[in-house]
C-alpha cells in the first residue's frame, strides 16, 4: 500500500477510537456498559444491528460467491422484512418492557434457573469460539494478499476492538458500529463505481446487464423444490426466515442491541429500518461479484485466487500441471474476450448474437472446467480442499483499485470484522456477567463491582478470540464441530422462545427436554440425510414445540419456576 | 410467575409513525415491500438471463 493508502486507513483508525471515546463518557453503571442507560435513537440502534450481521466474510466471501454462482444467495436474505416485523409484533415487547439486560434472563422468567442456564452457556460457547473465527478470516485473506503477517494484522484488529469494547462498552460499540456500517456503505457504492470505470471504454451498463445475463448470473429466484439445495426460494423463504428469526431474535448479540433503544417504538424502529435496508445491500453487494464475473471478461483472471495456495503448489511436483492448466486458460479467455467484443459490436449493430452466444458459453464452461481441474491440484498438494472464493474480491482490489481508494476499501475490510467482533464481545461479557456471575458467583455486590467485572469479563473474552484467532489454523476440525453445535441448537433455541410466547400452558419441564429433544433431532437429521443445513432450524423449532407443548401438557403447568425441572 | 410480562401503558401501540397512520399499516407495508422484492428479482430473473444452455 502507498502512503496515501496508509493515511486513509490511519484516519479511519482515530475516527473510530475517538468517536468511541467521546461516545463511552456517557455511560453509568452496568446499565450504561451494557445497555447504554437505554437511551439510544433507532438509526444508531438499527446501523449497529446491521453491522453485527455483515462480518468481513459477508462483504468479502458473498462478492466471492456471486462470482462463481451467481445472485442466488440473495433467497437466504429475502425473508429478513417479514422476521423483523414477527420481531416487532412479539419479540421485542416482551424483552423491552420485561427490562432484560439478556434474552436468556426472560427464560429464566418463564421456565426456571435451569433453562436460562443451559441456554446461556450454549451461547458462550458456541459465540466464544465464532468470536475468534470473526477476527482469523479477514486476517488469513488479508495476509496473503497483501503480503502482511498474518499474526500482526489479527493482534491489531483485536487489541483496537477489545480496547474500545473494554472501555467503552456497548455505547462506544454503537457509535463505532455507525461509523464503519457508514464506511461499509460508502466501500460497496465504491466498489462498483471502479468496477465500471475499470471495464473496457465500450462497455456500458446495459453491456454489463446482458454480459451477466449469458452466464444466467443475476438469476435471483429459483422456484424448483429441492430441499438438498440451499439456494431455491423454498429454502431460503422457509429455512431462511427460521435462520434469521433465531439469529436476531434469541441471539444475545442481536437481543442486546435492541435492548438499548430509547423507547419500544425507538427499538421497533430500528428494526423496521433493517427491513427496508438489508436485501437492497445485499443485492448490491452480491452485484459486485457479477460485476467482477464481468469484468474478468476483459481481464485475466488468476485460475485460483488465493496466491498462497498457488505458491504451494509452484514448489510441488504439480508444478508443471498447473502451469499447463494457466496456459490452456490464458488461450481459452483470450478466445472468450474476443468473443466478448464481438458480441458486443453485433449487439449494438442489431445483429444475430445467438452463435457468438453459444460461443462464449462453450469458452465459460471450458474456463469453469479448468478452474475446477486448478483447485483439483491444489487440493492434491495441501491434502484438503481448495476455496479461494474469499480472495476474489481482495485480489481485484490488490492490483486494480487506485491508490487511496485501495486503502478505504481495506480499511472497509477491517471495519466489517471488527464491528461484528465488538457486538460478540459486549454480548458475551453481559451473558457472563449477568446470567453467571452475578446470579450464581456474587449475587448483592455494588454496581461498581458489577462494571469492573464486565469490564474485566470484556477483556477476557477479546482476548480468548485473539488466543483462538492465532491457532485457528491448527484447530481445523474443532472450528468445523463448533460450527455444527452452533447449526445444531440455533432453531432448538428459538423454539424454546416461541414456546414461551405462544404455548400459554408450557412450564419447565416441557421446555428443557424439547430444546435436548430438539437439539438432537437436528443432529440425526444432519448425519442421517443430505437436506440443506437451512432447513435444520425448521427441524429444531418443529420438534422444541411439539416435545415441549406435549411434555408440559403431561406435567402441568406450573404457577412457580422453582424446583420445575426434573 | 405469569406468561406475559408486565406490557406497560398502551401508548407506544396508539399515534401515527412517521407518514404511517398505526404500526399496522407500517408492518402491512413491509409485507408488501417484500413481496414486492420477490417480484422484481423473480422479473430480474426472467428477462435479464437469456442462457445458452
Amino acid at each position: 500500500m502507498s502512503f496515501i493508502d496508509w493515511s486513509v486507513f490511519a484516519v479511519y483508525f482515530g475516527a473510530v477510537l475517538g468517536f468511541a471515546y467521546y461516545q463511552s463518557r456517557k455511560n453509568v453503571g452496568v446499565e450504561g456498559y451494557f445497555l447504554a442507560n437505554r437511551r439510544l435513537p433507532w438509526g444508531a440502534v438499527g446501523l449497529s444491528v446491521m453491522a453485527t450481521q455483515a462480518s468481513a466474510i459477508t462483504f468479502i466471501g458473498t462478492t466471492g460467491q456471486a462470482f462463481d454462482d451467481g445472485m442466488e444467495f440473495i433467497q437466504v436474505y429475502l425473508p429478513q422484512p417479514l422476521v423483523m416485523v414477527l420481531l416487532c409484533v412479539l419479540f421485542v415487547p416482551f424483552f423491552y418492557r420485561a427490562k432484560l439486560y439478556t434474552a436468556y434472563e426472560y427464560l429464566e422468567n418463564r421456565f426456571g434457573p435451569h433453562t436460562r442456564s443451559l441456554t446461556a452457556f450454549l451461547f458462550l460457547v458456541s459465540r466464544g469460539l465464532a468470536a475468534g473465527i470473526v477476527l482469523y478470516a479477514p486476517a488469513i485473506v488479508l495476509s496473503v494478499i497483501m503480503g502482511w503477517d498474518e499474526r500482526a494484522t489479527i493482534l491489531i484488529m483485536g487489541a483496537v476492538t477489545i480496547g474500545y469494547t473494554t472501555m467503552g462498552g456497548i455505547t462506544a460499540v454503537i457509535w463505532t458500529d455507525v461509523v464503519q456500517m457508514v464506511m461499509m456503505f460508502v466501500g460497496i457504492a465504491v466498489a462498483l463505481v471502479i468496477l465500471f470505470t475499470t471495464l473496457p471504454a465500450q462497455v456500458d451498463f446495459g453491456d454489463v446487464v446482458y454480459i451477466g445475463g449469458i452466464q444466467e448470473m443475476w438469476s435471483s429466484v429459483d422456484l424448483s423444490w429441492d430441499p438438498t439445495n440451499t439456494y431455491t426460494i423454498w429454502s431460503g423463504m422457509i429455512g431462511g426466515f427460521f435462520l434469521a428469526l433465531a439469529y436476531f431474535g434469541t441471539d444475545q448479540s442481536q437481543v442486546q442491541r435492541y435492548l438499548t433503544a430509547s423507547s419500544l417504538k425507538q427499538s421497533r424502529l430500528s428494526l423496521i429500518f433493517n427491513a427496508f435496508l438489508k436485501v437492497p445491500m445485499q443485492f448490491f453487494i452480491l452485484s459486485i461479484g457479477v460485476l467482477l464475473f464481468v469484468f474478468y471478461h476483459f481481464e485475466r483472471p488468476p485460475l485460483v485466487f488465493n496466491s498462497a495456495e498457488v505458491a504451494l503448489v509452484q514448489e510441488s511436483d504439480l508444478a508443471g500441471e498447473y502451469r499447463r492448466l494457466e496456459e490452456q486458460q490464458g488461450q481459452i479467455h483470450s478466445l472468450r474476450r474476443d468473443a466478448t467484443l464481438e458480441l458486443l459490436e453485433v449487439r449494438h449493430g442489431g445483429g444475430d448474437t445467438d452463435e457468438i452466444k453459444e460461443r462464449i458459453g462453450r469458452y465459460d464452461g471450458q474456463l469453469r472446467g479448468l478452474r475446477q481441474d486448478a483447485k483439483a491440484v491444489v487440493a492434491e498438494v495441501r491434502g484438503s480442499s481448495s476455496n479461494d472464493v474469499n480472495y476474489v474480491f481482495p485480489s481485484y482490489l490488490i492490483k486494480y483499485v487506485p491508490v487511496g481508494i485501495l486503502g478505504l476499501m481495506i480499511a472497509v475490510i477491517f471495519a466489517a470484522a471488527m464491528s461484528s467482533l465488538d457486538s460478540e464481545l459486549t454480548a458475551l461479557s453481559s451473558a457472563t456477567v449477568i446470567d453467571f456471575y452475578r446470579r450464581l458467583i456474587k449475587p448483592g455486590a455494588t454496581d461498581d463491582h458489577y462494571l469492573l467485572v464486565s469490564k474485566i469479563s470484556t477483556l477476557v473474552w477479546g482476548l480468548l478470540a485473539c488466543v483462538v484467532a492465532l491457532y485457528a489454523g491448527r484447530l481445523g476440525s474443532l472450528i468445523e464441530a463448533v460450527n455444527q453445535v452452533g447449526s445444531l441448537f440455533y432453531g432448538s433455541l428459538l423454539g424454546v422462545f416461541l414456546l414461551a410466547f405462544l404455548v400459554k400452558r408450557s412450564n419447565g419441564t416441557g421446555a428443557f427436554w424439547g430444546l435436548v429433544a430438539g437439539m438432537g433431532s437436528v443432529f440425526v437429521v444432519s448425519v442421517t440425510t443430505d437436506i440443506s443445513w437451512l432447513w435444520y432450524n425448521v427441524v429444531g423449532v418443529g420438534v422444541v414445540m411439539v416435545v415441549g407443548t406435549v411434555l408440559s401438557l403431561f406435567t402441568g403447568h406450573s404457577e412457580t419456576v422453582v424446583g420445575d425441572l426434573p | 410467575m405469569t406468561h406475559s410480562p408486565d406490557l406497560g401503558p398502551p401508548d407506544e401501540d396508539e399515534g401515527r409513525i412517521g407518514i404511517f397512520a398505526s404500526w399496522n399499516w407500517l408492518y402491512a407495508s413491509v409485507v408488501i415491500y417484500t413481496i414486492i422484492m420477490l417480484v422484481v428479482l423473480y422479473v430480474f430473473t426472467v428477462t435479464l438471463d437469456h442462457g445458452i444452455g
